[in-house]
């Protein structure tokens, strides 16, 4: 096996916290048991959790000592990372193999914890701030607001946001992503932050985008940017879709089927899966996000594919028999 | 791995390792910590091998690797120094040995990364569950939230780590 999903882990975490209650009963020892019998996939991702488990053993005997270095350090690093500016977005990578500044669906939602404003599954958020600016945050995104006398700064943590920025000649608009920054010149425009990758689509006005390495570029409205750290592209065409999600609908205007799908996984609870046989089959039209049982049948009844409920949170798209 | 692959490496090694060396030196003053690092960042690019845009694209990955490196490197020092303070107030006859010291540092180094990126709250919990096997009631009591909401701060701690564990392995979480 060289595969694992996501909810199997997320199960198995599920599992070890309950069966590690004082209060646990038989009961729901058996039910974990029949979960464990159901598949070799469960029982790899339960072996899994064990592991972590078994990573603390050899620090019990030193509990007291070893949570005080935990934490000590912890706070201590927080103020080097601080210092050390244009870091904090590498997060130090411990065991060797890691990848740097990886995005999967769980970090997202850890750093969805600890954000000012955030969203969960299916969910979209209007806000006005401080300065009267207007922002539309988007399903499992985080941001955080860092306005004081000097700029008004949104640093996004995941997800996307779209913005209708507030006058104020005093003060600068900027938007944070992991790979650089954004100053708004007076204007409407998006910021989504992808795994490796910031999106940028203005609709009104212009913005003015620096990537780490100090490359910018202004982007002005009807257009749309990719940039990462270390690399700038040339400004397309703008994607009118990454405005029309805060008015409940996904717009497709050629997406492949995998896209869409992975789009529409941000408004569902449970498991979407598409098969990559069909993955690239290109869509048009636009589908409801809030209703996105409507959606997958309006897919259905488009394209050559099949819909598998096999729970109604455990969905999967693939070819018609 | 390919034989091209390979030869990219090693045409990055030729290109770039004094550059490298050298501003990892300046980083961390001191020329033999800065030799391993440079090292290892080679080791990373071969582990995971990517093609390139131009020598400006090359530098910045190779720093940027670098940098993740280097500050892995004063996380680890921090560490040993914090617990060896932790320990220097102790009488010598009990303190741990020096082989179960050495276990600890790199365990504890191991269960950092792991916790790093998670809330202080969530960590705080995992800490209190895992080391000290306090049951979730007094948990609950100690951070101030209600025991169902523990339950889910471990139950995500568990899953994180559990991902990590199971990146480390090679495979791949969808």
């Amino acid at each position: 096996m060289n595969k694992l999903s996501h909810a199997s882990l997320e199960q198995a975490a599920n599992w070890y916290v309950q069966l590690h209650d004082e209060q646990v009963a038989e009961p729901e020892r058996l039910r974990w048991q029949a979960w464990l019998a159901q598949s070799p996939e469960h029982q790899a991702a339960w072996r899994y959790v064990e592991r972590v488990g078994q990573r603390f053993a050899p620090l019990q005997s030193e509990s007291e000592a070893v949570s005080h270095t935990l934490r000590n350090s912890a706070r201590t690093l927080i103020s080097r990372r601080q210092s050390l500016k244009g870091l904090l977005i590498l997060a130090a990578t411990g065991l060797t193999g890691w990848a740097v500044g990886r995005n999967t669906p769980l970090l997202d939602s850890v750093e969805r914890l600890s954000a000012d404003l955030s969203t969960g599954t299916g969910e979209t958020r209007e806000a006005t701030l401080s300065d009267g600016s207007r922002i539309w945050l988007n399903a499992l995104s985080a941001l955080n607001v860092r306005f004081d006398a000097r700029q008004r700064l949104l640093q996004l943590r995941a997800g996307e946001v779209l913005i209708d920025t507030a006058k104020d000649l005093a003060r600068a608009f900027w938007v944070e992503t992991e790979q650089g920054r954004m100053r708004a010149l007076g204007t409407r425009f998006s910021v989504r932050q992808t795994d490796r990758n910031t999106l940028l689509n203005v609709y009104e006005g212009a913005v003015e985008a620096t990537n780490h390495q100090g490359k910018s570029q202004v982007v002005q409205a009807g257009q749309q940017l990719v940039f990462s750290a270390g690399r700038l592209n040339t400004p397309t065409v703008a994607d009118p879709s990454r405005e029309a999600w805060r008015r409940g609908v996904l717009l497709a205007d050629n997406l492949s089927l995998g896209e869409l799908i992975e789009e529409l996984s941000r408004y569902r609870p449970g498991h979407l899966h598409c098969d990559p046989a069909v993955a690239n089959l290109p869509v048009m039209g636009s589908f409801p996000l809030k209703d996105t049982d409507q959606a997958l049948r309006l897919l259905e009844a488009a394209l050559p594919i099949r819909i598998d409920k096999t729970f109604n949170w455990w969905v999967s798209v693939g070819p018609k028999a | 791995m390919t034989v091209a692959d390979a030869s990219l490496v090693h045409n990055l090694y030729l290109s770039h390792h004094r550059w490298l060396h050298e501003l990892l030196r300046r980083r961390l003053s001191n020329a033999m910590d800065a030799a391993d690092l440079a090292h290892d960042t080679f080791i990373r690019v071969l582990k995971r091998p990517q093609s390139f845009n131009g020598e400006v694209h090359e530098r910045s990955h190779l720093a940027t690797i670098a940098r993740g490196l280097c500050i892995d490197h004063w996380r680890r020092r921090q560490l040993e120094q914090t617990w060896l303070e932790s320990l220097a107030s102790r009488p010598p006859a009990s303190q741990p040995s020096l082989e179960q010291q050495a276990i600890i540092v790199e365990t504890l180094h191991e269960v950092d990364a792991m916790l790093q990126r998670l809330p202080q709250r969530v960590s705080e919990a995992f800490i209190l569950a895992q080391l000290h096997g306090m049951p979730y009631k007094v948990i609950a009591e100690q951070i101030g939230v209600s025991e169902r909401m523990i339950k889910k701060y471990l139950a995500q701690a568990m899953m994180h780590c559990a991902i990590l564990e199971a990146e480390l392995d090679g495979l791949l979480i969808e």
